[in-house]
């Protein structure tokens, strides 16, 4: 047990360290190369800061490659590491993402989906989808390249007509997958390996068969992966230039951060965990920076004013940037509608809202459309209550249909508005009655419990117009929000106005109780008389249509539907959709997976389907990358604990205390990146599937080569390090090449390939 | 991974109570910088070593606390008479204890126990049975003033523990009485103890807990001694005493932890420890803070069940095993080997309970076939007695019954008669109506957009043979291994398969879902494709094969039986947890004053517990005391933001030299706070205000560890006054609300004026000259809270087999008339129709991420 070695008093640990000439008490684990260490250190890192000293060069500066992107000279010697390794590793990247890339005819896997929303970008139909939209607009982009014409509906498995380039708008996707492997391999040079070690981490993100696989289709993966990388090699390049803090390459790549992270949150809400990685790493920065004595109060202010314009402003600003064109492109009525107000739908072709009298008046025949979520429109129909008062059924319904229709009339009793006179217009707080239409009853409420909310009154249909005059059928307006100019007197307005009916006896709220009545009332959604006053969005109401022969069509400016408030709105649906993406417990699902199966491949994922003759593709890592970054990932946290302890312990392990700098550095993003990237989905209750760990998986794999050089440069030497990165690169190869066949197609009996079935929880066959 | 871990090593206490840790001379030469690291050899590791010493004046100070406290606990105790609030529970819960019969609860037993042995002493009998809140206490003789002096009596030791813990943190007396009394005059606190509820036990025992750790931390200099392992060991029991009072103790383990964890690694940097004795430190503590406690608690779960041996009305909920484990549950042996023409029951194994059933009433027509109903019914009746037969099959169809044409039976059993065999085709014929379990294209009535799963109904009538739609193969999932045999063929209760259709290839599965009325609100059953075995696994409960016409045969060879095995101690407390996890979950979430943790530490609004004439009960705390503890805590936790940013940019405050002492302390209450109070948000269950009282013990502490250190350096007459002004605030408060806490008379006027905030709903309509004061009953404010929880399903369901309630008087007398289409395509099925004639099903949502 190392782990509390050298228990020296000081005194004569001291003395220790003035007869050893160099390093002072180091662990058992380095103990061989106490020389090696300076010329070899993967972390010999030439831009410190603390001491101020640089390091002497005594070698090429290899670590600089990234560097010459920004426009440096370039040594001769430089040559490989800069030019050809990065440019055969895209040579290579491109040809496994390319490579027979349209020879599955049909729509595979979430094509189903993705092609669809692209088609609606298309078409521009308004639809409603969990993610954001930039990568979709890009297959939709791809999709407008080729001349789509948008007919096409990519059911699941259909055969794609010869009119539909699929072919393009795949190979379009995977061009986003090329630039994995060279991104991960710049990203290794700036955090400090040597060229060798960065290649092998660019081949492992090459020749990932996962990777490769999900990169070949019309998804999101491969742009997602794609601003991922981005992320985290920009992320690395701040890191690089931390020393020179607001120089021309500190700017360029704090901006590069900012926008690569603004287009990974706007790919897939799981870019949200880049930008918490390089959050957590901003919030370190600053708090280091407070100790740099020689900071004024300005200059950290500065440092706090840059990060807040490039990482939290530039991002925020690509997204709803995204949104904004996502509302440009889709501006006809389509399958998403429901999910927004009533004023937005107003505003697609197709909804004829606009041309509807403004200022309701009594008389007028309206629909009311519920703020609460999955609500939609007030409804009754002929059906009874089977408990309780035995009157009319209220409802709330999403679909369109003549019973959503109500008449605004005064209360009983009052003259009531007559056809010719001049309009009355309702007012807030005026005391009204509704009568639905179809029908003729009054929308009523009384002291009788409700039939799923137990504690509320229920919501009924009495009366036959004003035949039994009954004051429970009396509610009072109360105007909560007014979107549109200009409204002196208080009028509810068509579209624009919240507000919320009160029952005049019982002084409840008329509120949709967010459940669903039983079958006997089809399901839809409960509507009660709320006793505990819970004025939340429930309780909000608009008129969507209003029918009035007497008044004219508003003015569409005073109609306005705010960019940010259906920016906010349509965020908050996808976030219920997705939380509505529950696991069905019981049922047995090969599609999805549990995170726990990730790292250990226990897993492969059958994208198609699985007939003997037709071309089948198995979604299955290259185990020489999984099984390996997974051991390294874990080995990596206990050698952590080991360096924590050891440190704690006041014995030191490293002659230059910047070695494990930054080595706590680069763990940090590449394991915290794993991390972040891996962990919060045993926290998320939606459906999990095998491709949700591929983001951890890039970070894995870079922390992998960088362990390999990392621990083997200590351990056996310079040339036991290439050694060991040439084995594991010539594993990585050859398991790639072995189970190529799942990863570009195989069109023969998946029988034939139970070799490959190493594991018995694969589903190669059968 | 940078951690910074150097601390001031001495903390000099100038008021000199609690000796000052005397400075390491080696620690502070031994200081170095070893690599741009800077060792502290002999760091205060320790949050709050601080030797206490007690003397003549902590003696006096914590008589007279136990005094005052003892008073404000007990005065007008007998007040209310009558039940209040989940007294409702926890007073039947005794009652059950003293007859020893079974009853199920989601809390641990220690704190009914407790109550179990305060009736006991007091000579109640255990026939009152609390059953509705307002029932008087008086007419029915119960010792309920006995009862409850017990939480009072815990309760007011939670006055004293808070002083023992703030000396023992090293702060004087004048600030461990302050925080004393400020617990001693929290209304919520006392209102709770007054009371025949679980909170007073287990906000004793959390205080224990923590008491005997800060005591503990006083001997950190002799570790090993044996005071040493007496407080540790201390703290360990008090810890599995709360939690086995109410899992709500369960977050003293991060609080400890945290502490613990902190101390140790603390304890790597000084020398001085060998990694042997490092070993010895956190062994003893792994051992005393894990394995004490866990002993603990199945200590008290021994004693549950040892003193709960009857069955009762709760142990249906069990599983069989459990039930037959009880002194008068069923342990009835049945017949072992399952034959072609047995009569069996069947039984879902891992749902809790429920037989496969049938009765004479159909689907409906509008939504389904109109078949007989099959369900899911849990209580004994012979319409869950099914015969076994052979497969449907066209030639056979003529001549119904086929003789047993392969053979005699293995083992023992009726000569001649065909034992049933995993994987064998089979009919269910449904003993009471003939006819056989039956699935087809036809959705089931509560999943009818489900794709995968289908009606299961009862189908056939005279002169019909049945169809290939009646077979269903058995596959038997496991059997029980040490009966030999049970997994090949079907034996009662040891082998468990699944029923799988031989033609849909779904598998009969429980649903767990309550159908409608018109289905008497059994448990639906449905035939379910790709189902996870969980809940599609059965077994035979009970199976009998009927003497072949009457010929009694003699030379039968015996028959073999079987019967459900009694669970051991282990096993019972494992089921026991797996319900108590169920119920927590699926607590019914709709208490009118039920309120989320972010309302609890302002105090947006209480519980009412019991309206009175005149008079009333109302959970509310003490607002000040509320609000002033929130805002230490909020202070607490900016200030040592504020301080960790300073020390980074060179500016190290010392707070009057308190620094050290008020992180360490003050700190280790409010991380103790925050694992008592945090965890609440991530529970969907409904929460009342009453769960906050653990954390907010452990407020109080940070409310007067802060007002110490705001007048530290003040003049002594200055603290004295700030002292007596925050004691004055908190009493004023305190008689303001001891109308509501102690049930004291109000006048409507009084009521009214003490509504400080808008949202405090006490009815003051109870009071003297409101409306509901006269009113002869007590009305009951409250319906069950926690403890309510789990009611066993009740057998209400038993009766309504046999009256049909109007509108479900569509006998089966006549056989449906429906053709039944021969399955051929699975996929193309008629539709169930559309609902509404206007309604289109909703666009389907977006399966993927």
């Amino acid at each position: 047990m190392s782990l509390f070695e050298h228990e020296l008093p000081p005194q004569q640990l001291r003395q220790r360290r003035a007869q050893l000439s160099e390093p002072p008490a180091r662990g058992s684990l380095f103990a061989a190369d106490a020389d090696a260490d300076d010329e070899d250190d993967c972390a010999a890192d030439k831009s410190q800061t603390g001491s101020g000293k640089p390091a002497p060069k005594q070698r090429v500066p290899g670590p600089d490659g990234s560097a010459c992107l920004l426009g440096c000279s370039r040594a001769a010697g430089q040559l490989w590491p800069t030019v050809l390794a990065p440019v055969a590793l895209t040579l290579l990247s491109a040809a496994t993402r390319f490579y027979r890339i349209g020879r599955a005819n049909r729509v595979v896997w979430d094509e189903a989906h993705f092609g669809k929303f692209g088609a609606h970008y298309v078409n521009g139909t308004f639809y409603h989808d969990v993610h954001p939209p930039l990568a979709k607009m890009l297959v939709g982009l791809s999709e407008a390249l080729t001349g789509f014409d948008g007919t096409f509906t990519f059911e699941s498995g259909q055969r794609y007509p010869g009119s539909v380039n699929y072919t393009f708008m795949r190979a379009f996707n995977a061009s986003f997958g090329v630039p994995l492997a060279p991104l991960a391999y710049f990203t290794l040079l700036n955090l400090g390996c040597r060229p060798s070690t960065a290649l092998l981490g660019g081949l492992m993100v090459c020749l990932d068969n996962a990777l490769c696989t999900i990169s070949r289709f019309i998804l999101l993966d491969a742009m997602l992966l794609c601003f991922t990388a981005a992320s985290a090699l920009s992320l690395s390049g701040l890191y690089k230039h931390r020393s020179q803090a607001f120089s021309r390459p500190w700017w360029k790549w704090l901006f590069a951060t900012g926008a690569s992270l603004g287009l990974v949150a706007s790919a897939k809400w799981v870019g949200l965990l880049a930008v918490a990685l390089v959050g957590l790493y901003t919030i370190h920065e600053l708090y280091e920076l407070l100790g740099q004595r020689d900071l004024r109060v300005s200059g950290y202010a500065k440092h706090w004013a840059a990060r807040l314009v490039a990482l939290v402003a530039v991002p925020l600003a690509i997204y709803a940037l995204c949104f904004k064109v996502h509302f440009a492109l889709l501006y006809r009525s389509g399958p998403g509608d429901a999910e927004m107000d009533s004023l937005f739908q107003a505003h697609l072709e197709g909804t004829n809202l606009l041309g509807q009298p403004l200022d309701v008046a009594y008389g007028s025949l309206v629909t009311l459309k519920s703020a609460g979520a999955g609500v939609g429109l007030l409804h009754s129909h002929k059906d009874a209550y089977p408990e309780g008062s035995r009157q009319q059924q209220i409802t709330g319904y999403t679909h369109k249909d003549q019973n959503n229709y109500w008449l605004v009339e005064k209360v009983h009793g009052a003259p009531q508005a007559n056809a010719t006179g001049p309009a009355e217009f309702v007012r807030h707080h005026d005391v009204v009655r509704l009568v639905h239409a179809a029908t003729s009853r009054n929308l009523h409420s009384h002291a009788v419990a409700g039939h799923v909310s137990k504690r509320d009154w229920e919501v009924s249909g009495y009366g036959k117009n004003s035949t039994y005059a009954d004051p429970n059928d009396h509610w009072r307006v109360e105007v909560v929000e007014e979107l549109s100019q200009s409204n002196p007197e208080r009028r509810v307005r068509t579209l624009a106005t919240q507000f919320r009916l009160r029952h005049i006896r019982q002084g409840c709220v008329l509120r949709a109780s967010g459940k669903s009545l039983p079958q006997w009332a089809w399901k839809q959604a409960e509507i009660v008389c709320d006793r505990r006053n819970r004025l939340d969005k429930n309780t909000l109401w608009n008129v969507e249509t209003h029918v009035n022969a007497q008044l004219p069509p508003a003015d569409p400016k005073d109609l306005k539907s705010p960019f940010l408030r259906n920016f906010i709105r349509l965020n908050k649906a996808m976030a219920r959709t997705n939380n509505a993406l529950v696991p069905d417990k019981d049922k047995i699902d090969q599609l999805t997976s549990d995170p726990s199966d990730w790292p250990i491949m226990r897993l492969g994922l059958r994208i198609c389907g699985w007939e003997d003759s037709e071309v089948k593709f198995w979604l299955i890592g290259n185990p020489a990358v999984w099984w390996t970054s997974t051991l390294a990932v874990v080995l990596g946290v206990l050698q952590l604990v080991y360096y924590a302890v050891r440190r704690q312990r006041g014995l030191c392990d490293f002659a230059r205390p910047q070695l494990l700098e930054n080595h706590l550095y680069v763990s940090w993003v590449l394991l915290g990146g794993w991390a972040l990237h891996y962990l919060p989905f045993f926290l998320m209750g939606r459906v999990t599937y095998l491709h949700h760990y591929f983001p951890a998986l890039y970070f894995a794999a870079m922390y992998l080569a960088y362990a390999v050089e990392w621990n083997c440069q200590r351990v056996v030497g310079a040339a036991g390090t290439r050694a060991a990165l040439a084995a594991l690169g010539l594993a990585v190869v050859v398991n790639f090449a072995y189970f190529a066949p799942f990863t570009f197609g195989f069109d023969y009996p998946a029988k034939e390939l139970a070799g490959r079935q190493w594991l018995s929880t694969w589903n190669i066959f059968n | 991974m940078t951690v910074e871990m150097s601390q001031a090593a001495a903390r000099p206490r100038p008021k000199g109570h609690g000796g000052a840790a005397p400075a390491d001379k080696d620690a502070a030469a031994d200081k170095e910088c070893i690599d741009g690291v800077a060792i502290t050899q002999f760091a205060a590791a320790a949050p709050f070593v601080a030797e206490w010493r007690v003397d003549s004046g902590d003696w006096v100070a914590l008589a007279a606390l136990c005094f005052i406290a003892l008073v404000v606990r007990c005065w007008r105790l007998h007040e209310p008479a009558s039940v209040v609030f989940d007294e409702v529970h926890f007073g039947k819960f005794a009652g059950r204890y003293l007859n020893g019969t079974y009853f199920f609860d989601l809390h641990p037993p220690l704190a009914k126990l407790m109550f179990t042995a305060a009736g006991r002493v007091a000579g109640y009998d255990g026939v009152f049975d609390f059953a509705s809140i307002g029932l008087d206490y008086v007419a029915a003789g119960v010792p309920y003033v006995a009862m409850r002096l017990l939480p009072a009596v815990l309760g007011a030791l939670t006055v004293p523990l808070a002083f023992v813990a703030a000396r023992a943190c090293g702060y004087g007396r004048d600030t461990a009485a302050l925080a004393a009394a400020l617990v001693c005059i929290e209304n919520g606190l006392v209102t709770q103890s007054r009371l025949i509820l679980l909170d007073s036990p287990l906000v004793f025992f959390t205080a224990l807990t923590l008491a005997c750790w800060a005591v503990w931390w006083t001997h950190q200099r002799r570790p090993f001694t044996r005071a040493w392992w007496g407080w540790l060991a201390a703290t360990g029991v008090a810890l599995g005493c709360a939690a086995s009072c109410k899992w709500v103790g369960l977050f003293l383990f991060p609080a400890l932890g945290l502490s613990a964890a902190k101390d140790l690694w603390d304890k790597i940097a000084d020398r001085t420890v060998t990694p042997a004795r490092w070993m010895a430190h956190a062994a003893a503590r792994a051992a005393m803070l894990l394995g004490v406690p866990a002993a603990v608690y199945l200590f008290w779960f021994w004693v549950h069940f040892s003193v709960l041996h009857k069955t009762g009305p709760d142990a249906l909920m069990m599983t069989p095993e459990f039930q037959a484990s009880l002194d008068g549950g069923s342990r009835e042996a049945t017949d072992r080997d399952v034959y072609y023409g047995s009569e069996i029951r069947i039984r879902t194994t891992n749902g809790r309970r429920g037989f496969l059933h049938s009765h004479q009433h159909a689907w409906q027509h509008d939504k389904g076939s109109g078949q007989q109903q099959v369900t899911l019914y849990g209580h004994a009746d012979f319409n869950n007695v099914w015969v076994v037969e052979r497969a449907f099959s066209p030639a056979a169809a003529g001549n119904g019954t086929d003789p047993a044409e392969t053979g005699a039976g293995s083992g023992a059993g009726p000569v001649n008669a065909v034992p049933v065999r995993s994987g064998d085709v089979l009919r269910l014929r449904h003993k009471a109506t003939g006819l056989f379990l039956h699935s087809h294209d036809k959705r089931p009535a509560l999943a009818i957009q489900d794709e995968q799963k289908f009606e299961l109904s009862g189908y056939g009538f005279a002169g019909f043979s049945g169809d290939s739609n009646d077979n269903f193969r058995l596959e038997i999932i496991h059997g029980d291994p040490q009966m030999a045999g049970s997994d090949a063929h079907v034996q009662a209760i040891y082998s468990k398969f699944r029923l799988v259709h031989a033609n849909l290839g779904c598998a009969v599965f429980n649903s767990r879902r309550t159908l409608p009325k018109w289905a008497f609100g059994q448990t639906e059953v449905n035939c379910m494709r790709q189902c996870r075995p969980r809940m599609s696994t059965w077994h035979v409960e009970h199976a009998e094969y009927p003497p072949a016409n009457g010929t009694a045969d003699a030379e039968a060879q015996p028959v073999r039986r079987a019967a459900y095995r009694q669970l051991g101690l282990w096993a019972k407390i494992r089921e026991y947890h797996q319900l108590m996890v169920d119920s927590n979950e699926n607590l019914p979430g709709d208490h009118p004053f039920a309120a989320r943790p972010q309302h609890w530490p302002w105090l947006r609004r209480g519980t009412a517990y019991w309206g009175g004439r005149g008079r009333l009960v109302y959970q509310l705390g003490n607002p000040p005391i509320w609000w002033g503890s929130l805002a230490a805590l909020t202070v607490f936790g900016a200030l040592q933001v504020l301080l960790l940013l300073l020390d980074k940019s060179g500016v190290r405050m010392q707070l009057g030299g308190q620094r050290a002492q008020h992180s360490a302390a003050a700190g280790f209450f409010a991380v103790a706070w925050a694992t008592h109070y945090v965890p609440f948000f991530l529970m969907g269950r409904d929460l009342f205000i009453h769960h906050y009282f653990p954390a907010l013990w452990m407020a109080i502490m940070v409310l007067a560890f802060s007002l110490d250190l705001a007048t530290c350096r003040a003049p002594r007459v200055i603290r004295a006054a700030v002292y007596a002004a925050a004691a004055a605030v908190a009493v004023h408060a305190f008689v303001t609300f001891s109308h509501i806490t102690y049930a004291r008379p109000w006048t409507k006027d009084a009521c009214l004026r003490a509504k400080w905030l808008g949202t405090w709903d006490f009815e003051c309509e109870h009071a003297i000259g409101g409306a509901l004061a006269t009113e002869s009953t007590p009305a009951p404010t409250s319906i069950a809270a926690d403890g309510a929880a789990a009611q066993p399903d009740t057998p209400a369901e038993a009766p309504a087999e046999a009256p049909a309630p109007e509108a479900l008087s569509s006998p089966n007398d006549t056989p449906p008339v429906y053709v039944e289409p021969r399955f051929e395509t699975p996929a193309a099925g008629n539709e169930s129709g559309k609902e509404d004639e206007n309604d289109n099903t909703p666009p389907e949502a977006h399966p993927e991420l």
